[in-house]
């Protein structure tokens, strides 16, 4: 019999509504923890170190100028990590001099805290690889935020190298509709008022064809071409559940902002086990209007994943 | 830094020095302002830059003192390489007018291999470095100076 751990672990991105748009759905944290674990960990890190290794240029990106917010975000990681999987990960401090332990994967990296030299790669790079969240650095400036450094390889469609440096509304320009009702300025507004020590978090879906993490918009050409092969037969088994854990903390001192996201998948067949999933992801789809159906890739194979879904709903 | 780019040259007085670049198209825009500087007895320089190399530019440049004054007349390629030229050996926007002929080309990166492409008024092309198509959007990078070129899976 197969496990549930999958299904049971699957962050549910909608409430009570059976509409959906887009919002502003971020919600106070009640665990603080920037970053969480699940079984497929080990998997999910080798895959990041992987692609960081071959495609060092689409996966991570930095100014010189996030340094100081590079190594809060070590300090807030390590912490929560240590703090909430103390059998996983062990740290010991003598002043600056720090050894960081990963149980899982056996290593041992000792550094002193705030001297890049002793890391070896940036701060950010290096905590990325211990985490299956990628991490986004917004700085803040000029009442704007801008993103000034990621290590991104799990992307869902965009390119971290072609919008480093943008502000916030700029990357967000393709999106349509997004301006609409001035949506991407109260959200804004709404991230430069976060405060230290008061994270929030959100949730944002999608669907994919296929199963693969790395949707960079450099490898689109490869992945991109499952969505003309969906049918209502292997629908279930080839069309995935995409949704993104993403949650955003101030960091004090630089005042930047860390942004995380955590990308979690579930073939759809598994997505609609659970009754009132499949049903209230029905209704969803099929009210959801045609500019985020197109931008959020779905168009081409719409139909055949609501007829799927349709037969499914039959049978309940 | 972002330079406007002028469909008409006015003449600065007043300025110690003035030099006046033109490629091979662009020398003629250039002859009224000329005129305007001998009027004004104020010492000039004109160049036609043809295959010129960078560094002979940029030691030239280099070399003006200031309260010189720049003007550039030729195809949207070339005025963007003696911008970037001048701006290095410390030109400001307001020591410089510019004029470019011909169909204006922008840069479109590849979004599969990030090579960068000369575009000028075409949505859809082939990338030069890797070959796949892509659609020219209007997503811009202020840090690249460039439009994203979407590929499409058809």
């Amino acid at each position: 019999m197969k496990s549930n751990r999958d299904v049971q672990s699957f962050p549910y991105p909608f409430h009570e509504s059976n509409v959906y748009r887009y919002s502003n759905n971020a919600i106070p944290l009640t665990q603080q923890n920037p970053v969480e674990l699940t079984y497929r960990y080990i998997d999910e890190i080798s895959l990041k170190r992987e692609l960081l290794k071959n495609h060092p240029e689409r996966c991570y990106q930095s100014s010189p100028h996030t340094m100081e917010a590079q190594w809060e975000i070590v300090d807030l990681i390590i912490h929560n990590l240590v703090l909430y999987y103390p059998d996983k990960f062990e740290l010991e401090k003598k002043e600056d001099k720090w050894i960081f332990s990963n149980v899982q994967t056996k290593e041992k990296i000792a550094f002193t805290f705030g001297d890049r030299t002793t890391l070896g790669i940036e701060p950010l790079d290096f905590i990325g690889r211990h985490v299956q969240e990628d991490l986004i650095v917004m700085m803040q400036r000029d009442g704007n935020l801008f993103l000034d450094a990621g290590q991104l390889c799990f992307p869902a469609n965009w390119s971290l190298y072609f919008d480093l440096g943008m502000s916030f509304k700029e990357i967000h320009s393709p999106i349509p509709g997004f301006r609409s009702d001035s949506l991407d300025d109260r959200i804004l507004q709404f991230l430069m008022r976060i405060e230290a020590g008061k994270p929030w978090g959100r949730k944002n879906w999608s669907l994919m064809a296929g199963s693969r993490l790395d949707t960079s918009l450099e490898t689109f050409s490869e992945w991109g071409q499952a969505r003309k092969q969906v049918t209502k037969e292997n629908a279930g088994e080839l069309v995935h559940f995409r949704v993104e854990v993403q949650k955003l903390f101030r960091l004090p001192k630089s005042n930047g902002i860390l942004f995380t996201i955590h990308s979690h998948m579930l073939p759809l067949e598994r997505f609609i086990q659970h009754t009132p999933w499949l049903e209230q992801f029905y209704a969803i789809l099929h009210e959801l209007p045609d500019f985020i159906s197109e931008y959020k890739g779905i168009s081409l194979y719409r139909k055949q994943v609501l007829e799927y879904l349709e037969e499914e709903l039959k049978k309940r | 830094m972002t330079i406007p780019v002028h469909e008409e040259l006015s003449f600065r007085k007043g300025k110690r020095k003035y030099l006046f670049c033109a490629d091979s198209n662009g020398a003629e825009s250039l002859y009224d302002l000329v005129r305007l500087a001998m009027e004004e007895n104020a010492p000039f320089d004109f160049l036609v830059i043809e295959n010129e190399s960078d560094s002979f530019l940029d030691l030239w440049f280099s070399q003006q003192k200031m309260g010189t004054y720049l003007y550039m007349a030729g195809n949207w390629e070339w005025v963007n390489r003696l911008k970037s030229l001048a701006v290095e050996a410390g030109f400001s926007e307001y020591e410089m007018q510019m004029k470019a002929l011909g169909n204006r080309s922008k840069k479109v990166i590849c979004s599969k291999c990030h090579g960068v492409n000369d575009v000028a008024d075409e949505s859809h092309i082939s990338c030069m470095h890797c070959g796949i198509k892509l659609e020219v959007s209007s997503h811009y990078s202020r840090r690249l100076d460039a439009y994203l070129g979407y590929t499409s899976i058809l």
